[in-house]
């Protein structure tokens, strides 16, 4: 029997959800669900806001390697060369994205009225892993409303979590907590990014662009030794634990990411970004060989096109900031390379 | 009595208790809504702020091609955030 209590505990919750539910959209409304405890490695929510006169040539969507190996100035300075204009390239990275993350990223950035002409999209063996370390960080950190049924019923079966595919519905509150309580971790130097350098961790092409590259280069000398002694044990049990791609949430965004670009003739370039030989080496070759095998040919067979750049000539350890991301220098080399890829995607 | 009920039985008779009650609870929801209002429009506000000195921000890059002096990219909360990936 339901009595007046009972009615008032359930009108406390209903409240209570009400509450979430309107602070989420009011929140997604802002632009501010792209706010997380974690800002790095890109301000989304400057650069999601931004209104800009031109529409972007190129966007670029992937992990933290994305963010150190491809820097949208260096796209550009080489792009102009090409296309004989001016170009601008964008690049909106999450930290640990799997393609479950790229996908959303992609979709709420890069699709529809600001569709970019050309789509880079990093992939890399763990990136597509059904079992993905980070996935439940993923569904957090990027999901919408709208891919809450989805997550669920890729619950009942493997990772994420049920309780990770609830965080959109009652994500406002802490995304608003988040922004009320900046600046975050390096917000202001990765606004700057955002605004002036397209996003990435590099840029170049100016004194003050050339002088911050190597001073955090410089700072960060220890991160080579740190990341082989806490992070490279940690590969093969973390990473590539129980790995499969086909059926899981990753797999199942990529070929959605393809499918949408595709539709909206976008030219999308998937790029398997180059690690050091040291972090290669930790990679299951059972697992690669599934990657290599999966990735280009579902490229294919959706209209994509696959640039495979984890080659030994790649792999040296002077272009390497840590065991899987590139410094300074790699990042100049890597944007040429795939500039040149582009190129005939950028007029 | 229910001990349930007991809270309600401080304020009086029966019929008195769920009037004073009703009023109460409306009361007390209408002040959560209105906190609850302003700190969305105090979000709103600082929201739109930001987003309209980027806009500026860029704006004004745009105009002249030279961005601002860049913040130092380093900072202990970072280095830390970054051993996640």
């Amino acid at each position: 029997m339901i009595d007046e209590v009972d009615r008032r505990g359930f009108a406390v919750l209903g409240w209570l959800l009400g509450i979430l539910l309107v602070t989420g959209l009011f929140s997604r409304a802002l632009g501010l669900h792209w706010v997380q405890e974690v800002e790095w490695p890109t301000d989304l929510y400057a650069l999601g806001r931004l209104e800009r006169p031109l529409p972007v040539d190129v966007g670029i969507v992937g992990s933290s390697r994305s963010h150190y190996g491809l820097a949208p100035t260096a796209v550009d300075a080489c792009l102009a060369l090409t296309a004989g204009r001016a170009t601008t390239t964008v690049s909106a990275n999450r930290l640990a994205a799997s393609l479950y993350a790229s996908d959303i990223v992609a979709r709420e950035l890069f699709s529809g009225e600001r569709k970019p002409r050309a789509l880079v999209v990093e992939v890399a063996p763990e990136s597509l892993n059904a079992n993905h370390f980070e996935l439940d960080y993923n569904v957090a950190s990027s999901a919408g409303l709208g891919d809450v049924s989805e997550c669920i019923g890729a619950a009942t079966f493997g990772p994420p979590s049920l309780s990770g595919c609830a965080r959109p519905l009652f994500r406002g509150v802490e995304n608003i907590a988040f922004w009320l309580h900046r600046p975050l971790t390096e917000h202001r130097h990765i606004t700057w990014m955002a605004l002036y350098a397209g996003g990435g961790q590099y840029c170049f092409g100016t004194p003050a662009c050339e002088a911050r590259n190597a001073d955090y280069d410089l700072r960060h000398q220890g991160r080579w030794k740190t990341r082989i002694d806490r992070v490279l044990p940690k590969v093969r049990t973390e990473r590539f634990i129980d790995y499969t791609i086909e059926g899981g949430l990753p797999a199942r965004h990529f070929v959605a990411l393809l499918d949408r670009a595709k539709a909206e003739g976008v030219a999308v370039h998937v790029v398997n970004l180059p690690v050091s030989e040291v972090y290669q080496a930790e990679v299951p070759e059972a697992a690669y060989a599934e990657f290599l095998r999966w990735v280009p040919e579902t490229t294919a067979s959706h209209g994509g096109a696959f640039l495979d750049l984890n080659l030994p000539e790649w792999r040296v350890r002077e272009q390497y900031i840590d065991p899987d991301h590139l410094n300074a220098s790699g990042a100049g080399k890597l944007s040429a390379r795939v500039c040149a890829e582009l190129a005939g995607s950028v007029r | 009595m229910d001990a349930a009920d007991a809270p309600l039985a401080r304020h009086g008779s029966a019929g008195g208790v769920l009037v004073g009650s009703a009023v109460r609870h409306r009361r007390q929801t209408l002040v959560v809504l209105l906190v609850f209002a302003a700190a969305l429009g105090v979000t709103g506000m600082t929201a739109e702020r930001e987003r309209a000195k980027n806009q500026a921000a860029y704006d004004a890059f745009l105009q002249t091609g030279l961005p601002p002096p860049a913040p130092k990219a380093i900072s202990g909360a970072t280095l830390t955030v970054q051993e996640r990936l």
